[in-house]
């Protein structure tokens, strides 16, 4: 009898004797959801506001809770604090069909302390998604008997920042500094659970399975400056510096590995002006130089990032006495990665949003729907429609 | 809709929208090769004894001798002779009368029953007839065979020295009847009964009885033996029966049963069993066999042609796999077994006639291998016994690791390497 020590990749193969089940890791197209993708799939640090106008969220009048440029801290007046939570529902799409699946985050968690020309924030951001779920069913033809199983593969985790702000307030300029550490975890499983034998019950073999863990680690520089025109209209801008991003398996009984990856230079730009009593319009845009950061792990490339936003919020309505700003825009946004051999993915959105002040403006609820794509399935290898929703609750002190 | 009222009209269609995001499914993938992250093949290999590191196989016999079977056979066939001897060795010399323990006085009847497994006897239709005879000459129970009574003694007639004739029997198989048919064999003792039972009581039975076939082409197989008396105890007017069965006995046949050879045997008299150890590979081609998961794991056994008549293996058979404690080639027959390996398998003559191969399952074993360190080279010790042992006359061989391609025993393992987390 022969023993054949080759591997054939994604079929079953009988060759003198020796039947070979071969399921190698490998990215293709067709069935891969955007957090798949390299690092994972790059989370806006937006409150609901910043979401509903375009997703730019740099110079914002009336302050936000969005984290592109800690300058902007000093557009709060009182300690204020937000969290927004932005689940999201995408489209898969292939050339086997459209299956829907369902990702949930906590975008954004913003506190800010004002003290005279200072303030002081804190912020949590989550980075880098890194969620998603598949799985495979098929059956397995060996020499004991065929076997129908259903493979899962499933990444949690991904990286989130967690930092420090401050800012100052000179005039009609503030200046402001963040140090952020980037932290988080991804847990890697894999299992292949087999029904027994086709014919016979009784007739089992054992299940397949494994896990890993990493942690990742670094941090992120952001400075930034925000100036006032005229009391009407503000401009922002912010740039960002990376050390390597550090991931590290600490999974017990497996060997410790470490990699590490270059992070990009980020720089955003943005502002609001007011044109009427009632209407505000805002833009913003960046570029992030992920090209330069030579990412090619896995057939996964990156290439640099060019986003734009533009929104515009009318603040005329009112709902039960209270005031509700409306809000719509549009963005663009370039993502980081994508696999070898095919073009750069991008998205695109449609946002729709309004906004609750309560107790005064003590209590702010803002919502964003966005309604948009990433990619195309023939150029960029996925693709996936999305809508997500951006829910924003701010406390103000008095 | 005024635009006082599309706040609301904002907030409700919000809010319907608002679960919208809140699933956690998964994607259904049809391709392995479009599905990102970690996977590892599942990889079935079929590896033959003597692709392996090291495969050793031996036969061992004698672990269950005709003395230890459960049955005792008689048999006149043109292939097969054979005769049942033994010795009703504890005649008692005092009976139980209502309370009191009694000396027996005399014995005033006797006949021997001999319990037929009528479904592995061959009757003809003319039915059998049995012969019980005394013996000429003692014998050892664990060493008598056709041609010798002990080690070093032989035969003064292979068959046995044969004394006097005891008594007859004969037992019928009437065709195209519902009728329960008889199983017992009981021949009365034609001779002075006090003086025999006397005399076996004084000698432990010896030099003790055979029980032999008078017709041809019959064979019987016997389950039990018992002695049934009629004893007179002193001063008391009554019979007591009394019944004591054959210890020991045994029956010797001829032929022999051939030597064992480089074939791997299981079963036969004296039983035999197949022991070896192997050791598997580290690696197969790139996949790490050593730390895989083991999906299932068996021994594969290839059955040799069908034994000459009469030691073909006659019924079906049950086999098991056992772990060996110590080396078996260090210490043969007497290596400590173990635990069992995983279920036994049947060994079925027309299957094996066929030459259907036997498998044997022994994931756990392979598993417990595998999860050990890579520094240790531990060697996979196994036997195969026949279960229940001492029940088949006949045996089976198969081809061992010094047979040719295709035939040589073979592991066959299906298992999964640990898969390679890599980032992204």
């Amino acid at each position: 009898m022969t023993r054949r020590p080759s591997l054939a990749r994604g079929a079953i193969r009988v060759v003198g004797g020796v039947a070979l089940l071969v399921l190698l890791p490998s990215i293709a197209a067709g069935q891969t959801p955007v957090t798949s993708l390299g690092l994972g799939y790059p989370v806006p640090p937006l409150d609901g506001r910043a979401a509903a106008l375009g997703g730019t969220g740099l110079g914002l009048l009336g302050g936000t809770f969005t984290s592109r440029n800690p300058a902007d801290l000093n557009l709060f007046g009182r300690p204020s604090i937000g969290a927004t939570l932005s689940p999201e529902k995408a489209t898969v799409k292939s050339t086997s069909g459209d299956q829907s699946i369902g990702r949930s985050r906590l975008a954004v968690l913003q506190a800010v302390i004002p003290y005279r020309s200072w303030s002081v924030g804190l912020t949590i951001n989550a980075e880098l998604d890194q969620n998603w779920d598949v799985v495979l069913r098929d059956t397995l033809e060996t020499g004991f008997g065929d076997y129908p199983f259903e493979e899962s593969r499933r990444h949690d985790g991904g990286v989130s920042s967690v930092g420090l702000a401050v800012a100052r307030r000179v005039g009609m300029f503030s200046a402001g500094l963040e140090g952020s550490v980037l932290t988080g975890n991804l847990r890697q499983v894999f299992r292949r659970n087999f029904d027994a034998e086709i014919n016979d019950p009784d007739n089992t073999i054992r299940n397949a399975a494994g896990d890993s863990r990493w942690a990742f680690n670094g941090w992120r520089f952001r400075g930034g400056v925000l100036g006032e025109i005229g009391g009407r209209a503000l401009v922002s801008a912010a740039v960002t510096f990376y050390t390597p991003l550090e991931a590290r398996k600490d999974t017990f009984g497996i060997r410790i590995e470490t990699q590490e990856w270059d992070m990009p230079v980020e720089i955003s730009v943005g502002g609001s002006a007011r044109v009427s009593e009632r209407l505000l319009v805002a833009l913003g845009g960046g570029w992030q130089s992920w090209s330069a950061t030579d990412f090619t792990v896995l057939r996964t490339e990156s290439s640099d990032v060019v986003w734009a936003g533009v929104g515009l919020e009318y603040v005329g309505a009112s709902l039960l006495s209270m005031p509700v700003p409306l809000r719509a825009g549009y963005r663009y946004t370039d993502l980081p990665f994508h696999e070898e051999g095919f073009q750069q993915l991008s998205e695109t959105a449609l946002t729709l949003g309004a906004g609750v002040r309560i107790a005064g403006g003590r209590a702010l609820l803002d919502f964003a729907v966005e309604f948009g794509s990433r990619g195309d399935l023939q150029n960029t290898g996925s693709e996936e429609s999305f809508r997500r929703l951006s829910m924003s609750l701010g406390i103000v002190s008095r | 809709m005024s635009v006082r009222r599309a706040p609301l009209v904002a907030l409700c269609g919000l809010a319907a929208v608002a679960p919208i995001g809140c699933t956690e499914d998964f994607l259904v993938v049809t391709d392995p090769d479009d599905a990102p992250g970690a996977s590892t093949p599942t990889i079935e290999v079929l590896l033959d004894a003597r692709d392996l590191p090291s495969w050793r196989d031996t036969s061992y016999t004698g672990f269950t001798i005709p003395s230890g079977a459960s049955y005792q056979l008689v048999s006149e066939r043109t292939d097969l002779r054979a005769r049942t001897l033994g010795r009703f060795s504890t005649i008692p010399d005092s009976v139980f009368v209502d309370t009191a323990r009694v000396a027996i006085d005399s014995f005033t009847s006797a006949y021997v029953r001999f319990r037929v497994d009528t479904a592995r006897s061959v009757i003809s239709e003319a039915g059998i007839e049995v012969a019980l005879l005394s013996m000429a000459r003692t014998f050892d129970a664990d060493e008598a065979t056709w041609t010798r009574a002990r080690i070093g003694e032989p035969w003064t007639t292979p068959g046995g020295d044969l004394g006097e004739e005891l008594g007859r029997d004969s037992l019928t198989a009437p065709a195209d009847t519902l009728a329960e048919q008889p199983d017992s064999l009981v021949v009365a003792l034609a001779v002075d009964v006090d003086s025999l039972l006397s005399s076996w009581r004084e000698s432990e039975g010896e030099p003790g009885f055979a029980l032999s076939l008078l017709g041809v082409d019959t064979e019987v197989r016997v389950n039990s033996i018992a002695l049934v008396a009629g004893a007179v105890p002193e001063g008391v007017d009554t019979v007591v029966t009394i019944v004591r069965g054959a210890d020991p006995s045994t029956f010797i046949f001829d032929p022999a049963t051939p030597e064992v050879t480089t074939r791997l045997r299981q079963a036969g008299l004296p039983s035999a069993r197949y022991y070896f150890d192997f050791s598997l590979p580290d690696s197969i081609g790139l996949a790490e066999l050593r730390g895989a998961i083991i999906n299932k794991a068996a021994l594969e056994f290839r059955p040799a042609a069908a034994p000459d008549d009469p030691f073909a293996l006659a019924g079906e058979l049950g086999s098991q796999t056992v772990r060996l404690l110590a080396d078996p080639f260090v210490f043969g027959e007497k290596t400590p077994i173990g635990g069992t390996l995983g279920a036994p398998a049947l060994l079925d003559p027309d299957s094996l006639a066929a030459g259907t191969v036997v498998s044997y399952d022994i994931t756990a074993f392979v598993a417990a291998w595998s999860a050990v360190s890579a520094d240790s080279v531990p060697l996979l010790r196994v036997g195969i016994i026949p279960f229940p042992e001492n029940r088949a006359f006949g045996y089976w061989e198969f081809y061992s690791v010094e047979d040719a391609d295709g035939l040589r025993p073979a592991v066959r393992i299906l298992f999964t390497p640990n898969p390679s987390f890599l980032l992204p």
